[in-house]
């Protein structure tokens, strides 16, 4: 799923994108019946095709209720949220004032390829999506918190709380039952 | 969340900078996932991949592959898997004939659920 935002004058565009090898075009092709609407392109190096849907209509009325009914389970649903906040705004054209424009452009800057790994926590207390930044090792005092689970769909974690009273996740693996590995790496702080 | 969702088989190792990766490699353990893509069949070229694993699978079951010939049909359909035969496999079995790999056709998006 890609959205752009480009800044050419003052055009927001918001598109659904699929990519999938060339030998899967007429999949592709079948694509624009199922969802009744969007176009194949074909990349100019012929490896691979991409469907696109651009019409706002389209992505809120068709392509939206389609991940609405069957949530995404990975990551990637942060990004259709982000996605249906964009296309909220353009459909009520709150995008077409500054205020709006800025919204959609930090929307912009933090999904997809702008997310870090580190900003898919759920807050326990809230339940909302936080935000997180980098992980810095020397804020983690290391006492375990608590062990919550952050998303659903994904692996529990490790609540740490450094002297600022940051809250640091840290995601962890299990192995029948063990925790097997601490990712430190890919875990942040919030604040 | 997917090991549990198969029953706990398999592992995960870190894959990269940014990326994990969930493997099934014990052989007993991999009926439990060739169930799940027979009864939730990919739709892109990728089933063909699965089509063709699912021979070796079938081929070492009946301990073919420890034979010189079931080896050989084993490297051949491996020609035809993912990215094929890695430059070492090249080396050691220069005369393979990658098997002809099925299209996949007609597919259609049933209730995803």
């Amino acid at each position: 799923m890609k959205s752009s935002s480009h800044k050419a004058g003052s055009q927001v565009l918001l598109s659904f994108d699929i990519a999938q090898h060339s030998r899967d075009e007429q999949l592709m092709n079948y694509l624009v019946s199922y969802f009744d609407c969007g176009k194949v392109r074909k990349r100019p190096n012929k490896l691979a095709v991409d469907y696109i849907v651009t019409k706002i209509e389209d992505l809120t009325e068709k392509v939206i209720p389609f991940f609405e009914k069957y949530p995404i389970i990975g990551v990637k649903a942060l990004d259709f949220e982000d996605f249906c906040k964009a296309a909220k705004l353009m459909k009520t054209k709150a995008h077409l004032t500054a205020s709006g424009l800025e919204q959609t452009r930090k929307l912009k800057a933090g999904m997809n390829t702008g997310r870090k790994m580190s900003t898919w926590a759920r807050s326990p207390e809230s339940n909302d999506f936080i935000n997180c930044f980098s992980f810095v090792p020397e804020l983690c005092t290391g006492k375990i918190e608590e062990i919550s689970l952050v998303l659903s769909t994904f692996v529990p974690v490790r609540v740490y709380k450094n002297a600022e009273n940051h809250k640091i996740y840290i995601y962890i693996y299990f192995n029948r039952g063990e925790v097997l590995k601490e990712n430190r790496g890919k875990c942040g702080v919030y604040q | 969340m997917i090991r549990a969702y198969f029953g706990g088989v398999g592992g995960i190792l870190k894959h990269g900078k940014d990326s994990i990766l969930y493997y099934v490699s014990s052989f007993k353990d991999l009926p439990v996932v060739i169930d799940h893509f027979d009864k939730y069949p990919l739709i892109t070229q990728k089933r063909a991949d699965f089509e063709l694993f699912k021979k070796v699978v079938d081929l070492m079951n009946r301990k073919e592959h420890l034979t010189h010939d079931g080896l050989t049909k084993v490297v051949s359909l491996k020609a035809s898997i993912n990215n094929g035969l890695s430059p070492k496999l090249k080396e050691a079995f220069p005369e393979t004939v990658p098997v002809q790999r099925p299209i996949v056709a007609d597919q259609e998006i049933k209730d995803p659920q």
